[in-house]
């Protein structure tokens, strides 16, 4: 393989693989280097034990060090996070975009913004899900909800459906990246990128191969989408140090195990798409996957494995909070891993609270006989009164987890204040961008790919536009 | 890390949780691949505290864990979870929840 490119893009996530077809449709010459395996959505069963060891980085094991650990998940694997997620898709509600604005000192072209939003809806098939899938434990919410007269509703997905309703998640390994290897993209898997530098305006990406090689690449251009923790780790470890990694943002999660009367679960259920907005921003509630395994796990951590055998009338559901808390993404001497932590504030420990609170009501009001929290200490709630047990608990004894990292390399209008302009180059070196998570201002309160897709087209054709002369 | 170890600590939270002991081999092999896969200072700790523990359990029972009877695992496991042994207790967990995981989903294929 050549050794020059125009754009290396680093990473094969959404907003790696936005970018990576549309300059390839240009006839851009573009490599896309990734550190994870390259394989299709059917190779491994979703949300398997298989896929956390082969698609999640670190097997899973990686969490943020704070007075309370969150664990946190993320893709590492040809397509990213699109691989491995749910696949829940919501436009960045406007109030939180205005929020954005004010605290980063710039303003988005609403037009341009909604035209990326429907390109993308269509590139990924965003749709309801088919009737004929189990939706059993989702309902559970909706039932709660309706009793309690709060707003909860279905999110759409990017799922293509056949008409007996059998579905293939629109990730990018079914999508953006066939269309970028058509267009005569290159794409190296397994291969880790050690460090970036530039000298007189070349770029060099410094690679290690499948087989242990040392590789260096050069381009004019590099656009990083390697992840809200590793986009900033990459960074630090290539000496950009300014404003890089200090200002992660992530969406801490706690759970209950709900056990019914009624069976409500079975081995072929799958994602479940209610979500209760009725107190968006602060709190989003919703169901998560509750495989027999994922519930054992959450069983096990407050002692009760023993209601296992009642799988069947199980599911799992969340609350989610926007936090205040900010996190870091660093460096620790002699280690290569990425260091991530994250400090809840008093305020952000409320918001847990008070969605748990609320969850609990919900469940309680759709006829839940037990919950079992996802605490590390032998607590079962069996009525409202139950929750103090929790709150009386030692911070440390949660167990909070996310999938939903963000704003590690926030966009900003003020150079000295952000490391990133809002068309997505590092203000320090405008010949890399940046175009993942680690961009959004702030938290979306809201699965946050569908923004993170939608600013990446709008970035790479202000980068088409940046090189117009050079095509 | 020691094969040896990871074996038997595996089959030791199986029994400890009441579970029928079987596919030990497949699940000790998931939980020592998500136990190289993590990230390297967390491997380094979790070595650490694996060999101290293989100390601490040669110290009490003149005996390495792996060659204890089942009855001694099990007691061993039992206090470390008991008592929340500071940092030893996070390695019992780490050894359960994967063992745990991979238990119930070879159990339930379909």
């Amino acid at each position: 393989m050549k050794n020059k490119f125009k754009i290396i893009i680093i990473g094969s996530g959404p907003g790696a693989c936005v970018p990576a077809y549309m300059f390839a449709e240009k006839g851009l010459d573009v490599l896309m280097i990734e550190k994870g395996t390259n394989s299709s959505i059917s190779d491994v069963d979703s949300f398997s034990c298989n896929e956390i060891n082969k698609k999640y980085k670190n097997a899973g094991m990686t969490v943020a060090y704070g007075k309370t650990l969150i664990n946190y998940a993320e893709g590492s694997c040809v397509g990213g996070g699109s691989e491995v997620n749910s696949g829940l898709y919501h436009r960045v509600p406007d109030y939180i975009l205005k929020k954005w604005e004010q605290k980063n000192k710039f303003s988005f072209d609403k037009s341009f913004l909604n035209d990326s939003y429907n390109h993308i809806e269509k590139l990924i098939n965003v749709s309801l899900m088919h009737k004929s899938n189990d939706q059993r434990a989702s309902l559970k919410l909706k039932e709660g909800c309706d009793n309690l007269n709060w707003e909860c509703s279905e999110i759409p997905r990017w799922y293509k459906y056949d008409s007996k309703g059998n579905g293939v998640k629109q990730s990018m390994t079914e999508t953006l990246i066939p269309r970028f290897l058509k267009n005569g993209g290159n794409l190296i898997d397994e291969c880790e990128v050690l460090s970036i530098s530039s000298r007189n305006k070349i770029n060099f990406v410094s690679v290690k191969n499948k087989n242990g090689n040392i590789v260096k690449f050069s381009s004019d251009f590099i656009f990083l989408s390697a992840g809200a923790i590793n986009s900033p780790h990459l960074l630090l470890k290539s000496g950009f140090k300014r404003k890089i990694g200090k200002t992660l943002k992530m969406h801490p999660t706690f759970k209950f195990i709900s056990l019914f009367n009624d069976k409500i679960n079975s081995i072929e259920n799958g994602v479940h798409v209610h979500q209760v907005k009725e107190f968006s921003p602060k709190i989003s509630i919703g169901c998560s996957i509750s495989s027999k395994g994922m519930l054992s796990v959450g069983l096990n951590d407050s002692n009760n494995l023993s209601y296992i055998s009642e799988w069947e009338k199980m599911s799992t559901y969340y609350s989610m909070i926007s936090p205040e808390g900010i996190g870091s993404v660093s460096n620790i001497p002699f280690f290569n891993s990425p260091f991530v932590k994250f400090s809840l504030t008093k305020n952000d420990y409320e918001n847990i609270y008070f969605g748990m609170y609320k969850l609990a009501e919900i469940l309680f009001s759709a006829g839940a006989k037990l919950l079992f929290p996802s605490v590390s200490s032998n607590i079962i709630i069996r009525s409202m009164d139950d929750l103090s047990k929790i709150k009386a608990l030692n911070k440390k004894k949660l167990n909070l987890m996310t999938i939903h990292l963000f704003s590690s390399i926030p966009m900003g209008g003020l150079k000295n204040k952000f490391p990133l302009s809002p068309d997505g180059y590092l203000y320090d070196n405008d010949s890399i961008y940046v175009s993942d998570g680690s961009i959004l201002c702030d938290s979306p309160s809201v699965n946050p790919q569908g923004a993170i897709m939608a600013i990446a087209r709008m970035n790479a054709l202000k980068f088409l536009e940046r090189i117009k002369n050079e095509i | 890390m020691n094969s040896k170890l990871v074996f038997s600590l595996t089959h030791a939270v199986i029994l400890f949780n009441n579970l029928e002991i079987k596919n030990v081999k497949k699940i000790s092999i998931f939980v020592n691949s998500q136990i190289i896969k993590m990230p390297d200072y967390f491997l380094f700790a979790v070595k650490c505290l694996a060999v101290y523990f293989e100390i601490m359990i040669y110290i009490i029972h003149f005996r390495r864990f792996h060659n204890l009877n089942n009855s001694k695992r099990n007691s061993s496991i039992s206090f470390i979870k008991k008592n929340n042994i500071p940092f030893f207790n996070l390695f019992i967990r780490l050894f359960e929840s994967n063992a745990i995981i991979k238990y119930y989903e070879l159990n339930n294929e379909k």
